[in-house]
């Protein structure tokens, strides 16, 4: 399927994506430096991943990929309560896949999020800032 | 009691509008976002690198 053209199927397929990453994932903070793993090899959503947000989005872009969903994950800080935090998300065509959303979210929607660096769509891309 | 029975009419219709235009409302998809543009190459985030430095597979870029 060309997921480029079919704007309101894609939507529902993030949707599903997000839901079933969402559903086994357990949010646990990596304890000194930042640590980023890749899911198990085996893994298809149905698995529980005990991780953060990085854990999530790794999760999130390897069911895409499966699904020849073109992506990135993006870099941002969050605001919340006053203080900024460093966060991941996956973006697909400006629809937001982040654990701390309860469905997908299209980008201009997250006004609490400062997009900063966003990766490329394949192995060996660069990362970019972003600029809008 | 007929401008009572009236009030209620109108109550009624009131609320059946009210209620309409929420369903209809929520059950309207999202308009499409605009993807991020972009500019100058960067480095990724620390958790990246250090990804890629330890698994081959590390899908991060």
């Amino acid at each position: 399927m060309n997921w480029e053209s079919t704007g309101s199927d894609l939507e529902a397929r993030l949707r599903q994506i997000h839901i079933k990453v969402k559903r086994n994932f357990v949010f646990k903070r990596d304890i000194g430096l930042e640590e980023w793993n890749m899911p198990p090899e085996n893994y298809n959503g149905l698995q529980t991943l005990r991780d953060d947000c990085d854990g999530f989005c790794l999760a999130c872009r390897l069911l895409l990929r499966q699904d020849g969903i073109s992506n990135r994950l993006v870099y941002c800080e969050v605001k919340e309560r006053g203080r900024s935090f460093g966060h991941l998300v996956v973006e697909v065509q400006g629809w937001i896949l982040c654990n701390l959303q309860a469905n997908v979210v299209a980008n201009d929607q997250l006004f609490r999020y400062r997009w900063l660096r966003i990766s490329g769509y394949e192995p060996g891309e660069p990362w970019r800032a972003i600029i809008a | 009691m007929n401008s009572r029975r009236d009030f209620l009419k109108k109550l009624t219709l009131a609320s059946v509008s009210v209620a309409t235009f929420s369903v209809a409302a929520c059950s309207q998809p999202q308009k499409r976002p605009t993807p991020f543009q972009t500019g100058e190459e960067v480095t990724p985030p620390l958790g990246c690198s250090e990804l890629r430095a330890n698994d081959a597979n590390g899908d991060c870029e």
